[in-house]
């Protein structure tokens, strides 16, 4: 097998364990949180996982002699072939960080259910908008992302 | 050890449960308790919304050859102005604003500030 293919196979392979735990987490963790021991596991245990992205992150910015190789400029990059990841951040910021206490979405139950539409869409939007050899800007994403997550998804 | 495979694995990897743990941490379906609700009263939500929105604003930024601070504001001058703002940021919701009396609008509003202020002082460029 070429060294990039395996190196692809390896890449999807470890996407597709992250995900399928991450969902595991998803379904476990809210009844977790709701003991007070469970909580400080939980929240204990992300935040190691952000500090640690965080630190090797830094670490990769200052240690790595290969141009461009760095964790943020690998993922800048990706802006040119995907629109995945500006999309899911912001729609999380806009999840999280509303400014209104207490905020419901006004789609009710089909709030979740355009969010996945909207996220199908976009990406397939990015997807075909790069054979073209175009791309929609980074920050146009981040903004449409914020402001679907505040309307669709509020915590 | 940091090739760009393993940066890709790495990211690839921790990045999707990383953020469902945030989630189950910010939004936790268990009001009243402990951890959720520190994370909701105290001044940790802005502080976290600025320094997300700071990385957001660093990767996700509007033009891919920028320059920190416009070409005008260098190194090290933009990581001690934008590192002294999430210092001033941190002291403001741990230390100055009291518990308990945080509301939406001050996370929202770290949102825009620290996104401007990751692409302004902390551009990420592509490399040619």
């Amino acid at each position: 097998m070429e060294a990039t293919t395996r190196n692809q196979v390896i890449t999807h392979l470890i996407l597709f364990c992250s995900l399928a735990l991450a969902m595991f987490l998803a379904l476990l963790a809210p009844q977790w949180i709701q003991t007070t021991a469970g909580a400080w596991i939980i929240g204990i245990v992300g935040l190691v996982f952000v500090a640690t992205l965080l630190v090797l992150t830094s670490i990769a910015s200052f240690g790595d002699s290969i141009p461009g190789n760095t964790f943020s400029e690998l993922l800048r990059e990706s802006t040119l072939n995907s629109t995945f990841y500006p999309w899911a951040l912001s729609v999380y910021m806009g999840r999280w960080f509303h400014p209104v206490d207490g905020l419901e979405s006004p789609l009710g139950l089909f709030g979740p259910v355009l969010l996945m539409a909207l996220t199908w869409g976009i990406i397939v939007l990015g997807d075909v908008l790069r054979k073209k050899g175009k791309r929609i800007w980074p920050w146009l994403i981040v903004a449409l992302g914020f402001a679907t997550g505040i309307i669709t998804w509020p915590a | 050890m940091l090739s760009k495979q393993f940066m890709t694995h790495f990211g690839v990897g921790m990045a999707p449960i990383a953020v469902v743990l945030l989630d189950v941490i910010f939004v936790g379906p268990g009001a009243g308790n402990e951890l959720v609700d520190a994370m909701r009263s105290s001044g940790a939500t802005p502080f976290i919304a600025w320094v997300v929105a700071l990385f957001v604003g660093h990767w996700f930024h509007p033009v891919d050859d920028l320059k920190p601070g416009f070409g005008v504001i260098g190194f090290p001058w933009n990581y001690i102005i934008f590192g002294g703002l999430t210092l001033l940021v941190g002291l403001l919701s741990f230390l100055v604003i009291p518990t308990g009396s945080v509301s939406g609008w001050f996370p929202f509003v770290m949102v825009f500030a620290g996104y401007a202020t990751g692409a302004i002082l902390w551009p990420v460029g592509l490399y040619d």
